[in-house]
C-alpha cells in the first residue's frame, strides 16, 4: 500500500477525494465565468457550483481527514461556514441569517448533524426569545385585528420553517448515517481484497443499508415528535394564512372558504334529511303496497 | 495497483465504459420517451349505470359465460383509485374475475371536493354504499349480493355487512385493516400520536398529496430514490416504461379524502381501535361485528408495510359467521392485484370460493328499474368502444415489471422465503381453518 496516496489518516481516497474536488470546482468555476460571459448563469452551474462546495467543505467530515490547523482550531473552517449557510439557506433560513448566527457563536458542532441542528436550535431559540414576544404585543385602535392576524401568520410561518427544517434535518441523518457506514464497509473490503469491480454493487448495498436506516428512525419518539410537530404547524400556518387572505377575500365580492363552507354545511345537512325522509316515504309505500296486496 | 484494489485504469476504463452506455441509453430513450407509449389504464370496458353526487357506479361488461349468478360489488378505499383493480389488459384483477363468469360491479368515490368535507363514514356506508347494494339487488331481483373490499373499502364492507347483513350474501375482504392495535406497521405506529385534526381542520379535506407524501415516507430509500434509478436504468425500454408510467399515473392520483371521513377513521380505527372490540358506532348505531354472518373470505398481504398481517388477521376470529377463512399470500400491498403471479392464485381463488356458496338461481337483470331512492340512473354509457375478442386471456403475462416490484419494498429474507399461504377452506362444510400450504414460487 502507497501511503502517499492517503489522507491524512491514512484513509485511501482523502486525497484523490480532495484534488478531484479542487478540480471539479476550479472548472465549474471557469465554465461559470464562460456562461456568464456569454449569457445569464443557468440554474444548473448555480447548482453544481454549491454541490461542489459543499461536497468540498464536508469532504473532511466524511472521509475523518481534518487538515492540522482545523485540528488546532476550536472553531469549524470558514469552507464548512460557507457549505452550511448553502445547505440551511436552501432550507429555510437565509444566509445571512446563518452567518449571524454564526459569528453570535450560537451555532457549534464539529461534525454535519451538530452543525445543522445547532443552526435548527440556534433559530428557534432566536425566534422564541427575541422575535416571537415582539409579534405578540397587544394591538390596539382601528386595524387591531388585521395587524394581529399578520404577526401571528408572521410568527406561525417562522415556527412552521422552524418545523420543516427539523423534519428535514432528521431525515438527512440516515443519509449521513449511510455514507459513514458504506466508508466502513469498503475499508473492510478493501483490507480484504474483496472490492467488486461494478459499481452497481456498491449502490445495491448503500440503497439496503440506507433504507435499514430510514426504518430505525422512523420508529423512533424523536422522529415521530417531529413529524407531529410538523403537521401541527402545517396546521398553524395554513390556518392563520387562510385567516389573513380571507380579512383581504372579504374587500372583494367573491365569497370567501368560511362562507362557503356554512351553504355547503347547510347543503349537506339538508340533502342528508331528504334522503332519510325519501327512504321513509319508500319504506311505508312498500308497507302499504303490500298490505294492500293482503 | 493501487489502494483501490484495481488498477486507476480500469478504473477509468469501466467509468468511461458506464458514460457511454448511459450516453447511449439516453439517446435510444428518445425514441421512446418521443414515440407513441401505450399508458393508458382501466381499459376494461364499462357502463356507469348508476350516479349519486360525485360517486359512480361501474357495471363491467362480461367477457364469458356466468359462472357465479350473484353479481360481485367491488368497494374501493376512499385513498387512491379502483383504477389499481384494471392497471392494464393482462394484469387486472377486473378482467380476470369477467373472464372466469363473474358480474363485477364496482364503486368509484370519484374526486372529493371542499363540499364533501362533511360526509363521515356514516354517509358512506349508509348512504352511498347502501344506495348502491340496493340498486343492484333491485337490478337483478336479489336479496343479496356479493360484497368485495378493498383496504379500507374493505374495512367500509365489514361495517356494511354488520349494518346490513340481510343484503350480503358472501363477503370478501382483501389487504383491509380491521386490527389497528398493532406495532406492525409504521402508519399505525405513527398515527397513534398525531392530531390529524387540525390538518383537516386547516384543509378541509385530507390533501391526497399529503397522504402520498406520508406513503413515500414509509421507505424513502426505495419508493424515492432507487425507484427513479430503476427508471433511469430502464429509461430506453419501451415496455418497461409504459408499466412504469401506468403504475406512476395510479399512484400519483389521489383524490383527498372527506375531511370528517378521514377523521373518524383515524379517531375511531386507529387511535381507539373500536371496530375490532365491537365499539364503533356508525350512524348512531352500533357496530357488532357479530352481525357479520354471511361466509367471509379474508385476504391479506405478509409483507404488506402499509396494513400488515397482525392489522387483518383477528378479523375471522371476530365475527359471527362460522364460514371463515383466511389466505395470507406472500406479497405486499399492492402485488395481490397487480402481480400476475398473485393474480393467478387470488382471482381464481375468490371465483371457486365464490362458486362454492352459489346456490340461488339465475335472475333476470331489470336494466330499465328504477334505482334507490337518493340515487338516478343514468342511461349505459359506453366507456369505451373496444372489440371484446381482442381482449386478452386470463392472467396472461407472469412478470412482474420492475415498477411494481420497486412500489413496494422487498426485504432480503422475503426474496428467501418460499412462497405460503393460508390454505383456504372451500366446500360445504367450512370451519375456520389456517392450514398453510405451498403455491408455487
Amino acid at each position: 500500500m502507497d501511503h502517499n496516496d492517503q489522507g491524512t489518516n491514512g484513509l485511501p481516497w482523502s486525497k484523490w477525494m480532495e484534488s478531484s474536488a479542487n478540480f471539479w470546482l476550479s472548472a465549474a468555476q471557469s465554465w461559470q465565468e464562460l456562461s456568464t460571459s456569454l449569457a445569464d448563469v443557468s440554474r444548473s452551474e448555480e447548482y453544481m457550483q454549491v454541490s461542489l462546495a459543499i461536497w468540498k467543505a464536508f469532504q473532511p467530515l466524511w472521509t475523518g481527514t481534518q487538515s492540522s490547523e482545523a485540528k488546532e482550531s476550536s472553531a469549524p473552517p470558514f469552507d464548512l461556514l460557507q457549505a452550511l449557510m448553502r445547505v440551511m439557506g436552501s432550507g429555510g433560513l437565509s444566509e445571512e441569517l446563518v452567518k449571524w448566527l454564526w459569528d453570535k457563536g450560537e451555532i457549534t458542532g464539529r461534525s454535519i448533524e451538530e452543525l445543522q441542528r445547532g443552526a435548527v436550535k440556534a433559530w428557534t431559540g432566536f425566534h422564541e426569545k427575541e422575535i416571537q414576544p415582539l409579534l405578540r404585543i397587544p394591538q390596539v385602535g382601528l386595524t387591531r385585528v388585521h395587524q394581529e392576524k399578520i404577526n401571528r401568520f408572521a410568527d406561525k410561518f417562522n415556527t412552521y420553517q422552524a418545523a420543516i427544517m427539523e423534519f428535514r434535518m432528521l431525515l438527512a441523518v440516515p443519509m449521513e448515517k449511510s455514507f459513514i457506514e458504506m466508508k466502513e464497509r469498503l475499508d473492510k473490503l478493501r483490507e480484504q481484497g474483496a472490492l467488486a469491480e461494478e459499481f452497481k454493487v456498491y449502490y445495491g448495498m448503500w440503497i439496503k443499508v440506507l433504507e435499514n436506516h430510514y426504518m430505525s428512525l422512523f420508529k423512533t419518539d424523536e422522529y415521530r415528535q417531529a413529524l407531529s410537530r410538523l403537521l401541527d404547524e402545517t396546521a398553524a400556518f395554513k390556518i392563520t394564512g387562510n385567516d389573513l387572505l380571507t380579512e383581504f377575500l372579504e374587500f372583494l365580492p367573491i365569497p370567501t372558504n368560511r362562507e362557503m363552507d356554512e351553504v355547503y354545511k347547510e347543503l349537506y345537512t339538508l340533502k342528508k334529511q331528504t334522503r332519510q325522509a325519501n327512504k321513509k316515504i319508500s319504506n311505508l309505500e312498500a308497507a302499504l303496497t303490500k298490505k294492500d296486496a293482503q | 495497483m493501487n489502494t483501490f484494489g484495481m488498477p486507476v485504469d480500469d478504473i477509468m476504463t469501466k467509468w468511461l465504459k458506464g458514460l457511454e452506455q448511459s450516453r447511449e441509453r439516453l439517446l435510444k430513450s428518445k425514441d421512446v420517451l418521443l414515440g407513441t407509449l401505450d399508458t393508458e389504464i382501466a381499459k376494461t370496458p364499462y357502463d356507469v349505470v348508476y350516479e349519486e353526487d360525485r360517486i359512480k357506479l361501474k357495471h363491467y361488461r362480461p367477457t364469458s359465460e356466468k359462472q357465479v349468478n350473484t353479481p360481485l360489488l367491488m368497494v374501493y378505499a376512499l385513498i387512491n383509485r379502483e383504477t389499481m383493480l384494471d392497471l392494464q389488459p393482462g394484469r387486472s384483477v377486473v378482467q380476470n374475475f369477467l373472464n372466469m363468469g363473474i358480474d363485477v360491479y364496482m364503486i368509484d368515490w370519484g374526486y372529493p371536493a371542499r363540499k364533501d368535507r362533511y360526509l363521515t363514514i356514516d354517509d358512506h356506508v349508509n348512504g352511498y354504499l347502501d344506495n348502491v347494494v340496493d340498486f343492484i339487488r333491485d337490478r337483478h331481483s336479489l336479496p343479496k349480493i356479493n360484497l368485495m373490499g378493498i383496504c379500507m373499502g374493505g374495512t367500509f364492507a365489514i361495517i356494511y355487512s354488520a349494518l346490513h347483513p340481510e343484503k350480503i350474501q358472501n363477503l370478501i375482504t382483501t389487504v383491509t385493516p380491521s386490527n389497528f392495535e398493532t406495532d406492525q406497521g409504521l402508519l399505525h405506529i405513527w398515527t397513534k400520536g398525531l392530531d390529524l385534526g387540525r390538518i383537516i381542520d386547516a384543509y378541509g379535506n385530507m390533501p391526497g398529496d399529503l397522504l402520498n407524501l406520508c406513503f413515500l415516507l414509509l421507505n424513502p430509500a426505495r419508493l424515492v430514490i432507487d425507484k427513479y434509478i430503476g427508471f433511469f436504468e430502464n429509461i430506453d425500454n419501451k415496455d418497461f416504461i409504459e408499466n412504469f408510467v401506468r403504475m406512476e399515473k395510479w399512484i400519483f392520483d389521489s383524490p383527498d379524502v372527506p375531511g370528517e371521513t378521514i377523521r373518524q377513521f383515524v379517531e375511531d380505527c386507529y387511535q381507539k381501535n373500536l371496530l375490532i372490540q365491537s365499539k364503533m358506532e356508525v350512524g348512531g348505531r352500533l357496530v357488532e361485528l357479530k352481525n357479520v354472518t354471511m361466509p367471509l373470505i379474508n385476504i391479506y398481504g405478509k409483507y404488506d408495510h402499509l396494513v400488515p398481517p397482525g392489522a387483518c388477521n383477528l378479523l375471522t376470529s371476530k365475527v359471527g359467521s362460522k364460514d371463515t377463512e383466511d389466505l395470507c399470500l406472500e406479497t405486499g400491498h399492492i402485488g395481490i392485484y397487480v402481480s400476475s403471479k398473485f393474480q393467478r392464485q387470488f382471482t381464481p381463488k375468490i371465483v371457486q370460493w365464490l362458486k362454492d356458496r352459489e346456490g340461488t338461481p339465475e335472475p333476470k337483470i331489470h336494466e330499465n328499474r328504477p334505482a334507490a331512492e337518493a340515487g338516478q340512473v343514468s342511461e349505459p354509457q359506453p366507456a369505451q368502444a373496444v372489440d371484446l375478442k381482442s381482449l386478452p386471456p386470463l392472467a396472461m403475462e407472469p412478470k412482474l415489471t420492475e415498477a411494481v416490484r420497486r412500489a413496494e419494498p422487498v426485504s432480503e429474507n422475503q426474496t428467501k422465503q418460499k412462497a405460503k399461504t393460508h390454505k383456504a377452506v372451500s366446500g360445504a362444510s367450512p370451519k375456520k381453518k389456517k392450514a398453510p400450504i405451498e403455491t408455487a414460487a
